[in-house]
């Protein structure tokens, strides 16, 4: 899916003042490329997240999906959604939670056996969510997205939550899918080696109000080694794009 | 289905204390009574009660029947209302404060000066006594299962929202199962409370049932009857409260839940 995204402004009224969260940030994201998405906690990386999602209206600017607004894109289910919270429902299986998906979807290409069997579940399909690990939890989620056989998969830091092993095993399995499948990720993260190690692009936000800092392309060939220099020097060239407004926004006389 | 295991030893164990705490008061209470001569009339033994329990079994067990009918139906009455205005007020919040005023109102006119008005209306039969409960158990239902409806997870809501999932379907995967612990919760409060209704109303006048026998036995300062109809009620309460947490554990498996 091609993301177009024009002058995109957004404030909430906090107390009676608005709060400005993102100012006239534009970008275009080609069909099928991993985005990431980093920048200071608090700098409105869920809020770009939430406007794709049309679970919020911007106050300013356009946003394209394939040439139509996020809401025909929605109800087109063409986008999926996961977050650090997988939300499952604990009242159902895990094939339960899979097949309401599909359901609420319309989308049965694979059952939901095939799906938990891409993300490992297999063996799990009659267990409840809160009998699973957490690692286990996220793979049910992503489970979700894969039945939705959308083209847009938003992705809020959904392994943040996950111990360092499970998070590396998990983002390896979902570059697998997504070359698989190809859909357009964007992925917000506040891990600037696993953004390094994910994403065709990597978009440095700049602190509240956000606006793109750097749109940095990681032009690595697949699959990357985070021991080269080469990918170290990705991995500071972006530290540097962050640290400088940091350093800007300083008091006079500190450095 | 997994439900949270349990120490059934510990459970076991604590279950005996209960009962043995209960034994030791008896005893204690039959003790008091013999050792200072206590007339029947002002705080009859035990014992007494018990004999009084056996040699009308009877008529015990038919009273018990009544009211026991009355409350339940009551409280079926109730919830069903209750949890009814509920989803009435999820779906349609400006509603609200509206039904709300109505159902504090009906809430919080004291029981006493209802019942004898049903009474009057409805003669002595069951039927003012189911009302008479319901309008005592539908506020703590309707209370905890809106709140239960309108707390469901915001991340589950934003969820249905990007799969572009109707109203309908957001209430039956979501917010109708996220209400039912607080459906519980309400039942827990209104079930002992439906004995209560059921009793009182009774009082006012009824052909039969528990509150009509202790009433009969007031009047006449026949205690040992007045005790019975009371521990049958005490015992009932246990009952009644112990299968809500039974069921509670059952339809509520994915919550951990206490004992209690």
């Amino acid at each position: 899916m091609n993301v177009t995204i024009r002058h995109l402004s957004h404030q909430f009224a906090a107390g009676g003042q608005p709060l400005p969260v993102l100012e006239a940030v534009d970008l275009r994201i080609a069909s099928g490329e991993f985005v990431a998405v980093v920048g200071p906690s608090g700098c409105g990386k869920s809020t770009l997240l939430r406007l794709l999602a049309h679970l919020l209206t911007p106050t300013d600017g356009t946003i394209e999906l394939d040439g139509a607004d996020p809401a025909t894109a929605v109800s087109q289910k063409r986008i999926a959604w996961m977050a650090q919270n997988p939300a499952l429902l604990p009242w159902y299986t895990t094939r339960e939670n899979v097949a309401l998906v599909q359901r609420i979807n319309g989308a049965n290409h694979h059952t939901p056996e095939a799906l938990l069997d891409m993300v490992g579940l297999g063996d799990f399909a009659d267990a409840y969510p809160f009998t699973l690990s957490g690692g286990m939890q996220q793979r049910l989620a992503l489970a979700r997205v894969l039945a939705q056989q959308a083209s847009l998969w938003l992705m809020d830091e959904p392994f943040a939550a996950l111990d360092e092993l499970t998070r590396e095993r998990l983002t390896g399995e979902l570059l697998a899918l997504w070359r698989r499948q190809r859909p357009t990720v964007l992925w917000v993260t506040h891990h600037i080696v696993e953004a390094v190690r994910l994403a065709d692009r990597v978009l440095v936000l700049s602190p509240r109000p956000a606006a793109v800092l750097a749109d940095v392309a990681i032009p690595l060939p697949r699959p990357r080694d985070e021991t080269t220099a080469v990918f170290q020097a990705q991995v500071r060239d972006i530290r540097a794009h962050i640290r400088q407004p940091t350093a800007l926004a300083l008091p006079k006389g500190l450095t | 289905m997994h439900p949270p295991t349990q120490d059934s030893s510990a459970q076991a164990q604590s279950n005996w204390l209960a009962l043995l705490i209960i034994g030791a008061a008896l005893l204690a209470w039959e003790g008091l009574v013999r050792w200072r001569q206590i007339p029947v009339y002002i705080l009859p033994a035990p014992s007494r009660i018990g004999q009084t329990l056996v040699e009308n079994g009877g008529l015990y067990a038919q009273a018990t029947a009544v009211t026991l009918g009355e409350a339940l139906l009551g409280l079926i009455l109730g919830t069903v209302t209750g949890a009814g205005l509920a989803v009435l007020l999820s779906l349609w919040p400006r509603l609200e404060r509206g039904v709300m005023t109505l159902a504090i109102l009906a809430k919080s006119t004291p029981l006493v000066a209802i019942a004898p008005l049903l009474t009057i209306w409805l003669g002595f039969g069951v039927l003012p006594k189911i009302i008479i409960t319901a309008l005592l158990t539908f506020f703590p239902v309707l209370v905890n299962v809106l709140a239960g409806l309108q707390r469901a997870d915001p991340a589950m809501l934003d969820l249905f929202h990007t799969w572009h999932s109707s109203r309908r379907q957001i209430f039956r995967h979501v917010r109708a199962p996220s209400a039912l612990p607080y459906l519980f919760t309400a039942l827990k409060i209104a079930g002992p409370l439906a004995l209560i209704a059921a009793v009182v109303a009774e009082w006012t006048g009824a052909s039969g049932g528990l509150g009509r026998t202790m009433w009969l036995a007031y009047t006449n300062l026949n205690l040992p009857y007045l005790f019975a109809a009371i521990f049958i009620l005490a015992f009932a309460g246990v009952v009644l409260y112990g299968a809500i947490v039974w069921l509670e554990k059952r339809a509520v498996f994915w919550q951990p839940t206490s004992n209690l």
